[in-house]
């Protein structure tokens, strides 16, 4: 349906004025249009909807929240373990020695630094800034 | 826009009742458009309650670029939309008189109409061809009315042109006023 040009339809443009001045019929017209719309809601429907919007919400959170904790736990793991590897297994101490790599620590140095800042980049934003 | 932002803020801080509240003061807007729009009270209901849950999930997207009440009645209206495209009924009908000529040159005065038929039996009359509105027609027509929003507002709500607003209300108003001169016997598109 095309639009109506009212400035150049100038019978329109009469009725279009009459319409927004209520004249005549048109005074029943908005009388009408501003009647009988009640809306058909149950009277705790604000607090049953925010109830279920809360819920889903929570819901929504609630995995996320999880995971990285799950991450987070498994990190740690790693990191406890691969530090006592370094520390106490003399047969790894051996392979690092047998291995003779120059710079080997500056290289373990290097990953536990990567290893740390993939670590604070998992944690979820809320709890870096405290 | 203070009170927008005072609520907006007040929900998106998750402060007890302030949801509840934003759907209190909305639910008349919302219900107004669905109702309008889909005219079956159980799905109303059911569509304003999905309506409030989009509104709560998107929140904080809202950029107070409009006011509240038009960011959460275009949700309802496109709510409202894809009801309607997903039963497949027409939101607009296609009258071959386009711009409503053939009424506009055969109105009456009006002037003694309503005396003539009383105020309760024009209102009755009236009502009833309200609901015999297209959906997009009755809608526009309740918002600028019933819920006083401005043509400006109601395009934000329906993210229609201006002009096709006002020839909306233009034409449904006009298409009111044939119901209550049924002498003349045009039926404006």
């Amino acid at each position: 349906m095309k639009d109506i040009d009212f400035r150049t339809n100038h019978a329109a443009e009469n009725e279009w004025q009459a319409q927004e001045r209520g004249d005549g019929p048109y005074a029943a017209i908005g009388r009408a249009a501003r009647q009988g719309m009640e809306p058909a809601l149950p009277p705790d429907f604000a607090e049953r909807v925010a109830a279920t919007a809360q819920a889903r919400a929570r819901a929504l959170r609630q995995p996320a929240r999880l995971e990285s904790w799950l991450i987070g736990v498994l990190l740690a793991v790693l990191v406890v373990t691969g530090g006592a590897a370094m520390v106490f297994d003399a047969r790894f101490q051996m392979t690092l020695r047998e291995l003779d790599v120059p710079g080997t620590t500056w290289l373990l140095g290097l990953a536990a630094c990567a290893a740390l800042t993939q670590a604070i980049a998992w944690l979820p934003a809320s709890r870096r800034q405290g | 826009m203070i009170e927008d932002r005072t609520l907006v803020e007040a929900v998106l801080a998750e402060a007890p009742g302030a949801f509840a509240r934003l759907v209190r003061t909305y639910q008349g807007l919302c219900w107004h458009i669905v109702q309008r729009m889909v005219r079956q009270p159980d799905d109303t209901a059911e569509l304003c309650q999905e309506v409030f849950l989009r509104v709560h999930r998107t929140l904080h997207q809202f950029r107070y670029e409009s006011p509240l009440r038009a960011w959460i009645g275009r949700i309802a209206y496109h709510t409202a939309l894809r009801h309607l495209e997903r039963k497949r009924i027409d939101i607009v009908d296609l009258g071959a008189d386009e711009d409503g000529q053939a009424f506009l040159e055969n109105l009456g005065d009006g002037a003694d109409l309503e005396e003539r038929m009383g105020q309760d039996q024009a209102d009755a009359l009236l009502h009833a061809a309200i609901e015999a509105l297209p959906p997009v027609q009755r809608t526009v027509l309740t918002l600028y009315h019933l819920d006083e929003l401005s043509i400006a507002e109601i395009t934000q709500v329906t993210g229609m042109a201006t002009g096709t607003i006002k020839s909306h209300l233009f034409r449904a108003r006009l298409r009111l006023r044939g119901e209550l001169e049924p002498s003349m016997g045009v039926t404006a598109p």
